[in-house]
């Protein structure tokens, strides 16, 4: 059975080694969000306020409302920034390494995107953790709640990320395409307004908010930091991936790399 | 024990890089796969490191197929490919631990395993730098030794002395020749620099994807004369 495992270590150990060495990712993964919630948020906070609506139980403040959001993005650039890495280890060569492993693609794969799972849920706490320090009022029994919830979110973006690291050769191709997913992604989501808030300016967006997954996987995180560990769509989202992450394998095989 | 590929075929587009390419290697033998460039010696190597799909014909380890569904039998391969593959950031010693990983070895047997390889090697003193601060010979010994590190019974070179000055090169070839004495090694080593034979050496010469002679010869050097006009012109 650790034989089995082991691959994941060496795999998990190497994201974060990664992570870690590269001190201006873990800065901006760190200052990107904080300062959406320390700068933006705050402005908004005196002129806007969120009403009732669910998950919470009150009216609540901008800044609240936004951290939810916020922790999808983080997941959202990490994804991006994994499968960045990936397009670099099939230009350095350090692709092969993986390929002529004794272990099956899929297993690659799901390996891959768990090392990514966990670098983006260390950022995501990390984050939470500065919020709660600078005053947003997050309920405690969240953190833990939170949690499924966060994984599944950040597993959905890592498999996002493969799926079209897969189609480019070139880092300067794929570092272009990653702007015109991870904006859109954002702003056309229930990231910074919710959906009621939006359908109010423009029917369109509205719409386009609706059918953009990214806007169910905040709302998956929302109810997650208030204590509703998986909603229905948590679950839909969970049973998805389950039958087409091993499809994706498919990525994996030689020719794609 | 063999590795042997069965009427290997496979083209780039229009252009054919292997033409029912057979041959058979065997364990405890170093085999020197020789030919000009574009002979179709790194299609070969890839074609058997799984990196790309046979279009045509097989590759069987002991008589199964080499790349069964579950990939078991490649783990008894080790490969040192032409362009370096190494994590440069890293130190050396963190990319054995890696492959030695992927093979599923725990970390106490990588590590002592990492000390014999590369004392075999003689890179033990390099380990601990960082990738991009070693020389190209170090580099390449660290790549060796990572392709030894789960100690398989057959090993894969291309071309891995490229780019290597003469002493590093000699010294590169005793060193595996020794390690596959020793080990009984079956040993693939394409290359197109006829130095880093030995004259008990088998020797494949390849030619616009076919197999032109296969056998020994007391001197490689001899052979490549008489081929040389014909044949490996450019080696």
């Amino acid at each position: 059975m650790s034989e089995f495992f082991r691959p994941l270590i060496v795999i998990v150990e190497r994201e974060f080694a990664r992570f870690l060495a590269q001190r201006t990712r873990l800065l901006s993964a760190l200052v990107r969000p904080l300062f959406w919630l320390l700068v933006f948020a705050a402005g908004f906070k005196s002129t806007l306020g969120i009403a009732t609506q669910p998950p919470y139980a009150t009216y609540v403040t901008y800044d609240l409302y936004v951290v939810p959001g916020l922790v999808a993005m983080m997941c959202l650039f990490n994804g991006m920034q994994s499968s960045l890495a990936m397009v670099y280890d099939r230009e350095s060569g350090a692709m092969k390494v993986l390929m002529t492993a004794p272990i099956s693609r899929c297993r690659v794969l799901i390996f891959k995107l768990i090392a990514a799972t966990l670098v983006s849920t260390v950022q995501a706490y990390l984050f939470i953790g500065i919020a709660i320090a600078v005053g947003i009022n997050l309920p405690w029994i969240g953190l833990l709640t939170a949690l499924p919830a966060i994984l599944i979110s950040a597993f959905t973006l890592g498999l996002a990320g493969l799926v079209l690291a897969s189609r480019f050769r070139g880092l300067e191709n794929f570092a272009g395409v990653m702007n015109f997913v991870i904006f859109p992604a954002f702003f056309l989501s229930s990231a910074l307004y919710p959906l009621w808030q939006l359908r109010e300016s423009s029917e369109l967006i509205y719409w386009i908010s609706v059918f953009n997954p990214f806007t169910h996987l905040i709302e998956i995180i929302r109810f997650g930091m208030h204590g509703i560990a998986m909603t229905p769509t948590g679950w839909i989202t969970l049973a998805v991936l389950v039958v087409i992450t091993p499809a994706a394998g498919y990525l994996f095989r030689p020719e794609a790399q | 024990m063999t590795l042997c590929t069965e009427q290997l075929t496979h083209h780039y587009r229009s252009r054919l890089a292997l033409d029912t390419f057979s041959v058979q290697f065997h364990a405890g033998e170093i085999t020197a796969i020789l030919g000009p460039n574009g002979a179709g010696k790194s299609t070969l190597c890839k074609l058997i490191a799984g990196l790309i799909t046979c279009q045509q014909g097989q590759i069987k380890l002991d008589g199964s197929p080499l790349h069964g569904p579950s990939r078991k039998l490649i783990g008894q391969l080790g490969f040192v490919f032409q362009e370096p593959a190494l994590d440069m950031m890293r130190t050396g010693r963190a990319n054995l631990l890696y492959a030695a990983g992927l093979h599923g070895l725990s970390k106490n047997a990588s590590t002592a395993q990492i000390e014999i390889t590369c004392s075999l090697l003689h890179c033990v003193h390099v380990l601990d730098r960082p990738v991009n601060q070693l020389s190209g010979g170090e580099r390449r010994r660290i790549e060796v030794a990572r392709a030894l590190i789960h100690q398989p019974r057959w090993l894969l070179l291309d071309e891995p002395s490229v780019g290597l000055d003469i002493d590093s090169r000699q010294q590169l070839s005793e060193d595996i020749h020794a390690m596959a004495r020793e080990q009984h090694m079956g040993v693939v080593w394409c290359t197109h620099i006829t130095d880093e034979l030995e004259p008990d050496d088998r020797l494949v010469i390849m030619h616009r994807g076919t197999v032109r002679f296969s056998g020994y010869c007391g001197s490689p050097n001899e052979l490549l004369s008489r081929y040389r006009s014909e044949v490996v012109t450019d080696v």
